[in-house]
């Protein structure tokens, strides 16, 4: 069966499917949101941007595409306006529903994009829908569910587009795998440009839950939220966990109802996955893993506080029952099966350079290093380029470079991560006289193309840049220096 | 100078360097600094973590309501009321 009828097969459609701003809809009220969202948008184009961010305008948004088979693309409201522009232009997007506190973004988007029609979903026609029944038409033959955007080396965004049948290969497994119920309220803490958005929403709605929709601001002391609202599944990347952890949110018992506590999008350390288990004693504390090509997550560890582990970050374990992982003579770990995507979106050099053949099977080469353990899990160790994640989001520090470079018309210039050993923010490196004036006209360029978590936190002016011995840049010598300072 | 003079003080030199000394005159005291925008979650942690080390100060925010603690006024009587505990 399709996503698209998985969906409306809901068992009771009195029950709640979502909690946002305060207010609780059911199942009848989602779709019925979702449909009126749908009649909106054209037949002619199976592509809809979806500018808005974690209301109920948003996840009606997202339900009415996947219900009529459309391919939905998140468009992140913080994001600079070129960088906006780019994903839309890349994506030949022609329709954008946004909510009208955006319209600000799109009065700009306007301007550049005169053939773009844009379709402004308020909460009077959220309201106004929810006393109508629709019926909308399914679009046929389309095959993507959605395109997500991440950072690229080469100074621009790429486009990750998954299938329906991707999708589909994921929640049959997960929503099998966790077994929840109409009784369980799940967590939605994942911005909307960020995959795990994706599994929030499906999982919990496939099962017949409810999503819980934390407010940003509650996200600093989400401990609250888990007790007042009795939530059942906790889901973010570790540094949210290690912000609970650092502001005495992870007491002994503190969430007993949790049955789930699922981390991915960054190494999870043993003793946070200890102390997060101490918090949540009945919950399953699992560990998952998997690049945005692969879809959502591919491989789980199911943390065992009683077990010695040899590292300090819990394995990320098992490949899913359909899915392959192998490493390579390098270390580079390899990712075959049905959740595999099939290549970046217009962009054929990098798709031959990551989708390519390996002992005569076709894998997905992920840039991750990994091994395996005496007990034959997956351990990762790090990434063969330049790729860090600033919690839990991917970026190619190539790219901060790249465009710094071309600002600065300066070649030398060379950005970091740190700390080094969960990495929270980026320093940018430059050799030549410090200038607070350019220093701060780069920062300012830095702001209207890249996202927030790219744009470097401190700025270190150097006589001369550290080199090794093959004449590239010393990034330890960078670190080093960093520490000091 | 008493300890919430102090905590307030470090608040607004980290406002200051961040947005410049203008842009903290106008700071409405009992708004999250999140919702307005001048300070992102990974900032607000920085903060605490200042002021954790330079007034040894244990932080306990069990129990605290994230949208009171993110604003200025909210925030010092959380971190003074702690010490005289």
């Amino acid at each position: 069966m399709k996503i698209s009828e998985q969906l409306l097969t809901t068992p009771k459609e009195q029950n709640n499917a979502l909690f946002v701003d305060g207010q609780h809809y059911t199942y009848e009220q989602l779709k019925k949101a979702a449909c009126a969202i749908a009649d909106q948008l054209g037949k002619d184009n199976a592509k809809i941007g979806i500018l808005s961010y974690r209301n109920i305008e948003y996840f009606a948004s997202v339900f009415g595409c996947i219900i009529t088979n459309r391919t939905f693309i998140p468009l992140g409201v913080k994001f600079p306006i070129k960088r906006l522009i780019s994903i839309i232009e890349q994506s030949g997007l022609k329709h954008i529903i946004y909510s009208p506190s955006y319209a600000d973004i799109v009065e700009q988007l306007i301007q550049y994009l005169p053939h773009v029609t844009f379709c402004a979903i308020d909460t009077a026609f959220i309201e106004a829908s929810l006393q109508m029944t629709i019926e909308v038409e399914k679009l046929e033959n389309n095959a993507l569910a959605y395109i997500m955007f991440t950072s690229g080396s080469t100074g621009s965004p790429k486009g990750v587009p998954i299938s329906f049948s991707n999708l589909a290969s994921y929640s049959n497994y997960m929503t099998k795998y966790l077994g929840l119920t109409y009784q369980d309220k799940v967590s939605q803490v994942f911005d909307p440009t960020f995959d795990l958005s994706i599994h929030d929403m499906l999982i919990t709605w496939l099962s017949g839950a409810c999503l819980y929709v934390i407010p940003e601001v509650a996200m600093l002391a989400p401990g609250k939220f888990i007790k007042k609202h009795e939530l059942t599944v906790w889901f973010s990347v570790p540094s949210t966990a290690a912000i609970m952890a650092k502001l005495g949110m992870l007491k002994q018992n503190a969430y007993p109802l949790l049955r789930f506590s699922l981390f991915c999008g960054e190494p999870l350390p043993v003793d946070l996955a200890k102390q997060f288990q101490l918090a949540a004693p009945n919950s399953k504390v699992i560990n998952l893993y998997g690049p945005t090509e692969a879809t959502i997550a591919c491989s789980q560890h199911v943390f065992d506080s009683t077990r010695a582990y040899a590292h300090s970050y819990v394995p990320i374990g098992e490949p899913f029952e359909h899915m392959t992982m192998v490493a390579d003579a390098q270390g580079e770990l390899l990712i075959s099966g049905e959740q595999v995507f099939c290549g970046y979106l217009n962009n054929k050099r990098k798709t031959q350079e990551s989708i390519k053949c390996h002992q005569e099977k076709t894998y997905y080469h992920t840039g991750d290093v990994v091994k395996h353990n005496d007990l034959g899990e997956l351990e990762y160790i790090s990434r063969l380029d330049d790729q860090v994640k600033i919690q839990g989001y991917r970026v190619e520090l190539a790219e901060i470079d790249t465009v710094s470079k071309a600002l600065l018309n300066n070649p030398l210039v060379q950005s970091i991560a740190y700390p080094k050993a969960i990495p929270q923010f980026i320093a940018l490196f430059i050799c030549g006289q410090a200038d607070k004036n350019i220093e701060q006209q780069l920062i300012t360029s830095l702001k209207s193309k890249l996202p927030s978590y790219m744009i470097p936190k401190k700025v270190i002016w150097l006589d001369t840049m550290p080199l090794n011995s093959n004449g590239k840049i010393d990034k330890l010598v960078l670190h080093a220096t960093l520490e000091n300072i | 100078m008493s300890l919430a003079t102090k905590i307030e003080e470090t608040i607004y030199q980290t406002l200051a360097e961040k947005h410049g000394e203008e842009a903290i005159d106008n700071i409405n005291k009992d708004e999250s600094l999140i919702t307005a925008g001048l300070l992102d979650s990974m900032d607000f942690i920085t903060l605490l973590m200042n002021i954790e080390n330079t007034f040894e100060i244990d932080i306990d925010f069990e129990e605290a309501d994230p949208v009171s603690f993110t604003a200025i006024n909210g925030l010092v009587k959380l971190l003074s009321e702690k010490q005289h505990a």
